[in-house]
């Protein structure tokens, strides 16, 4: 199931990335590739700068220094939105009165640019086609505030999925969900990693599921301490400190 | 209170250049401010050379949505007489006047009187309520208003008096002859209606020469006509085959044009002639020309051969 | 005989020209509005079209002073107020309330000192104020309608990626959709209608025209094409009735249109409280 580090083409790659908000540092010399196939668990401390670097890799901040390339484009060269699904972290966080079905919101996902308008027709199959991806198929037609935040959720992946991209971003999508729904949605994860060859970059602050879904972490704290397979990770020295001590800095080992 | 303040101040500036004036030798003229353009021109046509007269509407404005600016208080500050209209025409009046406190500034209220000389000609008497403010719309009352000042100016004047009432002699038979002239070229238009897209000020004058105003504003300009009037008018028009829809001038005459467009006529000024255009004050245009005007365009809606 | 009363109530619409024009360009212009309004309310800028509208005023002020087509010039001033309120809520860090905030007393500001200048149009002012939708002229008709549908067009033209933008900013982003331009784009296509708007209902009640409708439609709609349409029919209701009672009650017809308007708004409410809407 895990991939050897040297597998798989570079869908997005970071490079030497420093970031401060207001002088105050949060990412310090990031570089980071991500390829096809990963399943890469993002972790580190609150602040650690996780969502930062995310949103440094969507073109959503733009770094003081250090450059960005997503499939072996820089960012300013890059259109094919579509190849890429993120789900943000404050996603739910919507006007729940917003008048907006599940349809509508997963329809969304085909706005991106650099895709043509579909047909109408062509955009309905792929929107009932997303929702059954994620198992809310019988939703299509409620308004999405309606929904539980675990369900919403779901739309939400199925929106950042609609155009089938090559890699799906999500920022801390369990938080708020039991463990019940949580389950069920890694197992729709691992199913779009598995049958779809689907790369997944998911930030989480929940260490005790990695062994469990993940074939790579990177772990976070300014710099990035650890980035490499899950396993050796979690059984070296580094991940005991840093659940001792997240401000310990190592030196990482790309 | 600030108003007050400021007033003081300007006062006793006045005063310095006053007394200084006196000591040179200079021989101060009578200081005259009125309210509107028409009280201007008879207070003007009265004193002559020997008066500085002013007014206090700035050319283009409309008298109803004026009010006066600092610089206006200044200049009632040093008026030795001040003419308003009266009749609610100047509703900033009163508080102005209590605030500059200068109770030996006579004043004259020219719509003060319009009742009774209104009653005194057999009209339907307004025993109650608000009357009309447009009284310089009736030429005959006009004199009466001439006289009204000359009594106030020689009083303030006696050494002046001789001049004074053959000026005003002279302006009054003036005033007579406009009334004549508008009797005479309005004797076949009596019982005639004229369509005004403009607030009801004509309303005296239509009464003088037997007319009547059908206007789209009431007696102020500043509450909006309604479609039903709208409507009312437009088939008033149709019905008697209106070619001319008089505008206002100092109101947008965007109303009188959609009315006229309707029925096909076409629309011609009317001068309420409280105020003039700067371009008026330019061309030193009389308040009896411009009522010669509106006789002008009156008669070319109404007599048609 | 319900045909007959039926016939006096509309007759006036077929009697008298100025009516005509008046039910046609509130027509488009509501929709336009009322479309426009459903964005707005839902990005939280209920007072965006306020504050355009009073900085229109200074336009209108402008136009009256220099004697050009006043809307013509109000729309100029609007559209550069309007680049320049996102431009502000763009640099500044101030929210996007406050740029409106600085811009309507300003522009207002700006007004009153410029119709002072001028002095004798105080009487038209009160028209741009207070609306004046019976001496719209055949030319504004037509201009009127066409800006309408330029503003429906372009919105329709945008239309997800304007919804994707309102309901998930960040996502919109991220996707690729260039939200400054689209922001930039809805506060122009504001200015225009709140300009367009003014003339039917005045400066001080335009934008009741476009939050009311859209506050109705966000009452009871479980989709955003169901908010749209709802919102499209208080806005047409309220204009073309409002006119009818206007005429019939002997009312001004910016007041009816705003107060019917309210009144629909008010129903829909109570509806939705009561759940009776739940299947929408």
């Amino acid at each position: 199931m895990v991939l050897s580090e040297s597998e798989g083409a570079v869908l997005v790659d970071v490079e030497e990335v420093t970031y401060a908000y207001n002088r105050i540092r949060v990412l310090d010399g990031i570089s980071l590739k991500i390829r096809t196939g990963d399943f890469l668990a993002i972790i580190g401390p609150n602040g650690s700068g996780k969502t930062t670097l995310i949103k440094i890799m969507l073109g959503l901040l733009k770094p003081q220094t250090g450059r960005i390339r997503l499939f072996e484009k820089t960012l300013g060269r890059f259109t094919d939105w579509g190849k890429i699904g993120y789900v943000p972290q404050k996603a739910t966080h919507f006007d729940t009165v917003f008048p907006i079905s599940v349809k509508e919101v997963v329809s969304l996902g085909l706005t991106a640019a650099g895709r043509g308008m579909s047909s109408k027709n062509k955009a309905d199959v792929l929107v009932r086609e997303a929702l059954a991806r994620v198992e809310m198929e019988e939703f299509l037609s409620h308004r999405i505030g309606t929904l539980s935040s675990g369900q919403q959720q779901r739309v939400f992946i199925a929106r950042a999925i609609v155009s089938h991209p090559s890699i799906l971003i999500l920022d801390e999508p369990t938080t708020g969900v039991d463990a019940g729904m949580q389950e069920r949605f890694f197992s729709i994860l691992g199913k779009l990693h598995r049958e779809e060859n689907m790369t997944i970059v998911m930030i989480t602050h929940e260490v005790g599921i990695l062994d469990k879904h993940f074939n790579r972490v990177a772990c976070l704290n300014q710099k990035l301490i650890y980035h490499g397979r899950h396993d050796e990770f979690c059984r070296s020295d580094e991940f005991k400190k840093m659940i001792a001590d997240g401000k310990h800095v190592i030196s990482h080992t790309h | 209170m600030k108003i007050k303040r400021f007033s003081y101040l300007i006062k006793s500036i006045g005063m310095v250049f006053l007394s200084l004036a006196c000591v040179f030798g200079v021989q101060a003229k009578l200081r005259i401010v009125t309210s509107i353009f028409p009280l201007e021109e008879f207070a003007a046509a009265v004193v002559g050379e020997r008066g500085d007269v002013s007014c206090l509407l700035p050319p283009g404005a409309e008298i109803h949505s004026w009010k006066p600016r600092p610089s206006d208080i200044v200049r009632l500050s040093g008026a030795d007489l001040f003419i308003y209209n009266g009749a609610g025409l100047e509703p900033w009046m009163e508080d102005i006047l209590r605030s500059l406190n200068r109770p030996r500034m006579k004043t004259l209220d020219a719509a003060a009187g319009m009742r009774e000389f209104h009653a005194g000609h057999g009209h339907e008497g307004h025993g109650h309520g608000d009357i009309d403010p447009h009284v310089w719309l009736d030429f005959e009352y006009d004199q009466i208003l001439v006289d009204r000042i000359l009594d106030l100016v020689v009083e303030l004047d006696p050494q002046g008096a001789d001049g004074y009432r053959l000026r005003a002699a002279a302006y009054k038979a003036e005033l007579a002859d406009l009334d004549e002239f508008y009797r005479e070229s309005l004797k076949s238009a009596r019982g005639k209606t004229f369509i005004f897209g403009g607030h009801a000020a004509f309303g005296y004058l239509a009464e003088r020469y037997g007319l009547r105003q059908m206007s789209l504003y009431g007696l102020s300009p500043n509450a909006r006509p309604k479609p039903k009037q709208m409507a009312g008018i437009t088939d008033f028009a149709r019905k008697n085959n209106v070619k001319v829809i008089f505008f206002e001038q100092f109101v947008s005459p965007e109303l009188a044009r959609v009315i006229a467009d309707e029925v096909g006529a076409e629309i011609r000024v009317l001068y309420p002639g409280a105020n003039r255009t700067a371009a008026q004050v330019r061309e030193r245009v009389s308040f009896l020309q411009l009522m010669r005007m509106n006789l002008e365009n009156l008669c070319h809606g109404l007599i048609r051969e | 005989m319900g045909n007959m009363s039926f016939l006096t109530l509309i007759d006036p619409f077929i009697r008298y020209g100025f009516l005509q024009r008046a039910l046609l360009a509130g027509l488009f212009i509501a929709v336009a509005c009322a479309v426009l309004g459903v964005f707005l309310v839902l990005r939280g800028e209920s007072m965006i079209g306020h504050g355009l509208a009073h900085t229109a005023f200074a336009g209108v002020a402008l136009g009256l002073l220099l004697d050009m087509f006043p809307l013509g010039i109000a729309l100029a001033v609007a559209i550069m107020a309007a680049l320049l309120i996102s431009r502000i809520k763009e640099g500044s860090g101030l929210s996007g309330d406050t740029g409106i905030a600085i811009f309507s007393s300003v522009g207002f500001a700006l007004g009153i000192v410029i119709a002072s200048l001028a002095r004798g149009f105080n009487v038209d002012l009160f028209a741009y104020l207070f609306g004046e939708i019976l001496a719209i002229s055949p030319l504004e008709v037509w201009l009127s309608v066409s800006l309408a549908l330029v503003v429906l067009m372009t919105i329709f033209l945008f239309y997800s990626r304007l919804v994707y933008m309102t309901f998930d900013r960040e996502s919109a982003r991220a996707s690729g959709i260039r939200v400054d331009r689209l922001d930039a784009l809805l506060t122009v296509l504001t200015a225009v209608t709140v300009v367009l708007g003014m003339k039917v209902v005045g400066i001080i009640l335009v934008s009741a025209l476009v939050v009311l409708p859209a506050a109705a439609g966000l009452q009871v709609a479980s989709n955003f094409k169901k908010a749209l349409m709802f919102a499209v029919l208080n806005a047409t209701m309220s204009v073309g009735l409002g006119l009818l009672l206007s005429y019939h009650l002997d009312i001004p017809a910016s007041g009816a249109v705003v107060l019917l308007s309210f009144l629909f708004f008010g129903i829909l409410f109570v509806l939705r409280k009561a759940r009776i809407f739940r299947s929408f």
